[in-house]
């Protein structure tokens, strides 16, 4: 997708920055909310124009991969870009660009609900931890559709009912057995196979949002073999 | 779904990165630590019932050529039977293509942390001596580690001393890529603390700033032998010995470290035995003494018995001087 952002042919760029901006989207907002502390409108106003301005001045053309990661870039261009938004007298209201971006900024304000003040977290730490749950979230509907879509009713429900609960809600293998008339053994199995297929499903998304497959490894090193955000 | 909270994320994270070993020899416990390459497990060995630990690369080898440089480190400690390296036990792939190897579960602390007990500079370069041994015994074998540094080697609750992570060893006669009639070079991958673990390509740079020796870190990776080490070696000793080391062992620190290879030790069992003689009292080869410092430390080597014998002369002359009465 990223070799596709820099191509020449205008149609192929422009499918791949709609994509990008679809990829990027939460991370962007929740940026825009918890750094620069916009308002949620503004936020979402913002996020928009940056997304516009990405494509219609083609900021991505500039972007040079032996400097910096894409991920990196794309933090710095927004700061770039909102610091001259402030500077530039009255706001425009965006949105009437070429770039349709996915506005799913309800749910993100409903997990900000709690959020009150900014974390005192460093701004590319909380741009890249917005990025990786923009990954898990999108590969979790993903393996939840595949699922469905292959009857695997029961694992989806496990996998549900398991790994996406929190932990004082979380129930014992032993418990779910119970409810799904499996035993135990086929319980962890079953949540075997979701997990590896949903970090299947991660590392494919992660693929994507890499330019290459240097920067595809380092960056699935530091999603599967850090601590950090 | 809208939601994934920074717990349920962090959950996630754990459980798509948690290997299910082929078959139920080994289960799986807590994660020991991270790498550049890979995470380090505990885990039960039900076979034979004792706990082990499991290192898991964090990808699948990209081409064939880095699954033979994973599956390397695992022949490499296969190779080196030694009391201060850690064994290995058994190697194998996850059904996604991860590599894997079981090794001896080694429970201590990093050099760093443990000498931190170890206030008494003899005890602390005792611990050093052990640590050059085992360096010495692999590059007899043929093997220089490349990444010796604090965090590389363990000391155990006995007093063990164990060298780490051999990942990025180079085994002398081996053609690594990069070198004359080797394959085409692949690619490097960098660690978030800046250290580059894997990869051989000519100028990549291999080992750990601030730890490596300068020919290293100048992209020559290839090219070292076993002096590479000694710098290493010459670097944990200076973080061993602290700031204001005795003008001896200071010139044996400055031996181990120097900039060119020519000017090292050249080999680790030369630098222990320079730490020997330091213990021991006797002159050492990186110090060239003047006469009195040399009749200081001859002074202070046998000042009990240069003691006993003032001892003795002044007795003598007391009873002397007193039998003249």
């Amino acid at each position: 997708m990223l070799e596709a952002v820099r191509a020449t042919d205008p149609e192929i760029r422009q499918r791949a920055l709609e994509r990008l901006a679809a990829a990027y989207w939460r991370p962007v907002y929740t940026y825009l909310r918890l750094h620069w502390r916009e308002p949620e409108e503004d936020a979402r106003d913002l996020a928009q124009g940056f997304f516009v301005a990405l494509i219609e001045r083609d900021l991505a053309a500039r972007w040079d991969p032996s400097r910096a990661r894409f991920r990196t870039w794309v933090r710095t261009c927004l700061d770039s870009f909102v610091a001259d938004e402030r500077r530039a007298a009255g706001r425009r209201k965006r949105g009437g660009g070429t770039v349709h971006v996915p506005l799913e900024a309800e749910g993100i304000e409903d997990e900000l609900a709690g959020v009150i003040a900014p974390p005192a977290e460093d701004a590319d730490a909380l741009f890249r931890r917005e990025w990786i749950r923009g990954l898990f979230l999108g590969s979790v509907r993903a393996l939840r559709d595949e699922l469905r879509a292959t009857g695997r009713e029961t694992r989806l429900r496990l996998f549900e009912r398991y790994d996406l609960a929190d932990e004082a809600d979380r129930p014992t293998y032993a418990r779910l057995a119970t409810e799904e008339s499996l035993d135990v053994a086929k319980v962890g199995n079953e949540l075997y196979a979701a997990r590896a297929r949903l970090r299947a499903l991660v590392l494919e998304r992660l693929r994507e949002c890499t330019t290459d497959e240097e920067e595809y490894r380092a960056e699935a090193r530091e999603l599967f073999g850090s601590d950090g955000p | 779904m809208n939601r994934l909270s920074d717990e349920t994320l962090a959950h996630l994270r754990d459980v798509t990165e948690r290997p299910e070993l082929p078959g139920d020899r080994y289960e799986i416990h807590e994660r020991l630590g991270r790498g550049g390459m890979g995470t380090v497990w505990r885990a039960t060995d039900r076979e034979l019932a004792r706990d082990v630990a499991i290192k898991v690369m964090t990808l699948p080898a990209a081409s064939a050529r880095e699954r033979s440089r994973l599956q390397r480190e695992a022949h490499i400690l296969a190779r080196l039977e030694h009391p201060g390296i850690v064994p290995i036990h058994d190697i194998g792939e996850l059904a996604d293509g991860r590599l894997w190897y079981a090794m001896k579960l080694v429970r201590g602390e990093a050099l760093d942390r443990a000498v931190e007990t170890v206030p008494a500079l003899p005890a602390r370069l005792r611990l050093f001596l052990r640590l050059c041994e085992t360096v010495e015994f692999a590059h007899v074998q043929g093997v220089i580690h490349r990444d010796l540094k604090p965090a590389n080697v363990m000391v155990g609750p006995f007093g063990e001393v164990l060298v780490m992570d051999w990942g990025v060893a180079k085994v002398l006669g081996e053609l690594e890529d990069g070198e004359p009639g080797a394959d085409p070079p692949s690619r490097s991958a960098e660690t978030p603390g800046g250290e580059v673990t894997d990869s051989t390509s000519p100028g990549t740079i291999l080992g750990t700033p601030g730890w490596m020796a300068p020919e290293q870190a100048a992209g020559r990776a290839h090219t070292v032998d076993p002096r590479a080490d000694v710098f290493g070696l010459g670097r944990i000793l200076h973080a061993l010995v602290g700031p204001e080391p005795p003008r001896r062992l200071a010139a044996i620190v400055a031996r181990a470290e120097a900039g060119r290879p020519e000017d090292r030790y050249g080999s680790a069992a030369e630098l222990a035995a320079d730490i020997d003689r330091f213990l021991s009292g006797t002159a050492v080869s990186a110090y060239r003494e003047g006469a009195l410092e040399k009749l200081g430390r001859l002074v202070e080597r046998h000042r009990v018995a240069i003691l006993l014998l003032l001892a003795y002369v002044a007795m003598r002359s007391l009873l002397f001087l007193w039998g003249d009465r």
